[in-house]
């Protein structure tokens, strides 16, 4: 995948190009009820979604639970997902980690699928072009002081509040939240350059 | 700190869900005249997405698949059916003040029932369940639209009518029919203007504007709005001057649903 795929992570895309990416053919198929379809769509998406639910629960069978969830709802209401713009790893990634937490904290889900959206370029549904923009993500997660890590840690994957990483470290809110704001711009800004 | 950096402020803790309801519908009205915050929640969303793939990519165990595919071919029909019966469920417990809305809402829905049974031919049990309910849409238009049919608003007793208004839109084909009640009448010069807030944060979208009649009742009804995700519905009050694409002044009615 050329490098150029993975340098825009916000690029809208034009009409002329909706409706013809491989995952966007998958999901019409879905629609249309087709199995063969969805297993295809499991077998190129499975492992982002399992990772996902498993780096928040720890444990592979609550997050095969999870995956089983998200594949589910999928296969149900396919059109949650706008193919017309953005990834849909990205797009599963976030559902899978929502519904985790929904289940560490043991709460009905609190976002609807059809909530989420997502401006993040669709190539990253390509598996090298997700490595190399992973890699880069690390490099820019990797260079934070560690308590902005920890802090993103908490929050996006155990399922701490900003209250309760606050009351754990000891640090005032507001310190959090400049943190946890701070490090997500910069792992944008890191693939947006 | 003024209310904007509040607002800011917390556009994280609104990203992750921990905000109350209350302070949810607050930050959301914010937002529905706050390009600056929108654009900060955009770039949170990609962030948090990014962070969210950056997971060591796991394999789940052979196991799971087949568990996924014996469960959808349990459900394959239902999964259409579902949808089929979640459109009815959604027009059917609309209050009557929208009683218009409702009607032309049927409608687009009839014509969507007409593009399933088209792709979904070869399901003979399906398409019969679809002429059922195209006939059932069809029955219900007929009693709506009635010459004698009567449309009454129910309010509690002993309170004044309070301001109300009822968004229908169709995001696939950007048909919104607006009607609104018991609406103030506002000054020469000034008129109130329909906004669809997207669910991505981006800038509301105008979706037409409107001067209320003599008993405060105000029908828009618009067939080329811009197709978006909405959020949210909103309504302000605008100079009356075209090409206004921005509200500039803080929402009058806003929609509570989720």
């Amino acid at each position: 995948m050329p490098r150029a795929n993975v340098t825009k992570m916000e690029k809208k895309i034009s009409p002329e190009t909706r409706g013809t990416t491989p995952e966007a053919d998958l999901l019409q198929r879905i629609r249309r009820g087709d199995e063969a379809a969805m297993a295809e769509l499991y077998d190129r998406f499975s492992a982002v979604v399992f990772s996902a639910a498993l780096r928040v629960l720890g444990e592979s069978s609550q997050a095969e639970d999870v995956l089983q969830e998200v594949f589910l709802q999928l296969w149900r209401n396919p059109s949650a997902f706008d193919s017309n713009r953005g990834s849909l790893a990205a797009w599963l990634a976030v559902i899978a980690r929502h519904r985790a937490i929904d289940h560490l904290r043991r709460r009905r889900p609190e976002t609807d699928v059809e909530d989420v959206v997502l401006s993040v370029d669709p190539g990253l549904d390509n598996q090298a072009a997700r490595a190399e923009a992973i890699g880069r993500i690390r490099v820019v997660m990797a260079s934070m002081p560690d308590e902005q890590r920890i802090a993103v840690e908490m929050a996006f994957f155990e399922g701490l509040t900003h209250t309760e990483i606050a009351e754990k470290t000891g640090e005032p809110l507001g310190t959090i939240k400049t943190r946890i704001r701070s490090a997500l711009i910069a792992i944008r800004k890191a693939l947006a350059s | 700190m003024n209310g904007h950096e509040t607002f800011s402020e917390d556009l994280t803790r609104y990203l992750l869900g921990e905000l109350s309801p209350d302070e949810r519908r607050s930050l959301e009205r914010h937002l529905g005249s706050c390009g600056e915050c929108r654009a900060e929640l955009e770039k949170l969303r990609v962030g948090e997405a990014l962070l969210t793939l950056t997971s060591a990519e796991a394999a789940p165990p052979p196991r799971a698949r087949a568990r996924l595919m014996s469960a959808i071919a349990r459900e394959p029909r239902l999964a259409v059916v579902h949808e089929s019966a979640h459109r009815r469920g959604w027009w059917i417990w609309i209050p009557t003040a929208a009683t218009l809305a409702l009607a032309i809402a049927v409608g687009l829905l009839w014509q969507e029932n007409a593009d399933l049974r088209e792709k979904a031919d070869k399901l003979a049990t399906l398409e019969a369940q679809e002429q059922l309910d195209t006939q059932k849409s069809k029955e219900m238009v007929v009693d709506l639209t009635a010459k004698g049919a009567m449309h009454m608003n129910l309010t509690e007793a002993g309170m004044p009518p309070q301001p109300h208004g009822k968004a229908t839109y169709n995001p696939k084909d950007g048909g919104i029919i607006f009607v609104g009640t018991n609406l103030v009448q506002l000054p020469e010069g000034s008129t109130y203007q329909l906004w669809i807030v997207p669910v991505n944060g981006g800038k509301p979208i105008p979706a037409g504007t409107f001067k209320p009649g003599p008993q405060g009742t105000a029908v828009v009804m618009k067939h080329d709005v811009q197709k978006v995700r909405p959020r949210m519905f909103a309504v302000s009050v605008e100079p009356e001057k075209p090409g206004q694409h921005e509200p500039t002044s803080p929402m009058v009615l806003v929609s509570s649903g989720e």
